[in-house]
């Protein structure tokens, strides 16, 4: 049933319902916040999500070679480490083998050693431990991704930069869920 | 830090700032401020779109000369400054008109 005009409760005067001015206050720096980070942190944290999408799928997405090996030797039968990463620098262009060897990730159960170079693309070489057979050559190119996913590829400092936008990251979501929660306090 | 490298950081932080910043009150604004002013804003975001291709597409690190380190470190700057160069020239046109 509707209630007339004079059986209504009365409305509180404007004055009462107007937020506190501390109220108000925070909700202005949770939206200028918001506003400003959200802004500037665009291009960074963009990066940040495509190269995480994309790294969290590497395999499918073809970014990291994944080299079976039929035939695994026994550890005791290795070759030298020294020989395998010169089977590996053989197994690529010369100036990627001048650039240096980054890296060898020795994989006992898969019976193969993959042999990182330190080049601009990263090239890697799988080599089987036992024979000294060059399984495969490929790019890393996940290697590139977490760098810059990390923002290590700018250079060493600027790792921070990724804390930076992480930090960032959850101040809007904090902010954008207070401000989704008490929409009318910054009136 | 390079030129490029200070153009890269510049493109993702201060551009947007800057922006942000000549965004307020834009009400206020002329018809011909705010046409450069989306203009940039256009500029901004399609060159950030370029960049973000440019910088994942090869996975592979950018140095060097060529197109792509070009589009990586300079894409925002120059898409912000064609952006709002459209909106200059819309302008004009539009004073013509």
């Amino acid at each position: 049933m509707a209630l007339s005009a004079s059986t209504r409760p009365a409305a509180p005067p404007a004055a009462d319902r107007r937020p506190r001015s501390g109220t108000r206050g925070w909700a202005r720096w949770m939206f200028y916040s918001h506003l400003w980070l959200g802004v500037v942190t665009t291009g960074i944290v963009l990066i940040i999500c495509v190269t995480g999408v994309l790294l969290n799928h590497k395999r499918p997405l073809g970014l990291m070679p994944d080299v079976p090996n039929d035939s695994p030797g026994a550890l005791p039968q290795s070759l030298p480490l020294a020989e395998l990463a010169a089977r590996a620098e053989r197994a690529v262009r010369p100036e990627v083998a001048a650039s240096g060897i980054d890296r060898m990730d020795v994989r006992p159960g898969d019976g193969f050693v993959k042999v990182r170079f330190d080049d601009r693309e990263v090239h890697e070489v799988t080599v089987d431990l036992a024979s000294g057979r060059v399984l495969h050559v490929g790019l890393r190119n996940d290697v590139f991704l977490e760098k810059l996913h990390s923002g290590e590829i700018f250079g060493d400092g600027w790792t921070l930069l990724s804390d930076v936008a992480a930090i960032a990251l959850a101040i809007l979501v904090i902010s954008g869920l207070w401000l989704w929660l008490y929409p009318r306090a910054r009136a | 830090m390079t030129d490029s490298r200070l153009a890269l950081v510049v493109g993702l932080f201060v551009v947007p700032a800057l922006l942000l910043w000549l965004g307020h009150r834009m009400r206020r604004q002329s018809a011909a401020r705010r046409r450069v002013f989306w203009g940039a804003v256009i500029g901004y975001l399609a060159g950030m779109l370029v960049t973000l291709v440019a910088i994942h597409y090869p996975a592979v690190l950018w140095t060097g000369g060529g197109w792509r380190t070009a589009v990586v470190h300079w894409g925002m700057v120059v898409g912000t400054a064609v952006g709002a160069g459209g909106g200059i020239v819309a302008t004009g046109r539009g004073a013509d008109g």
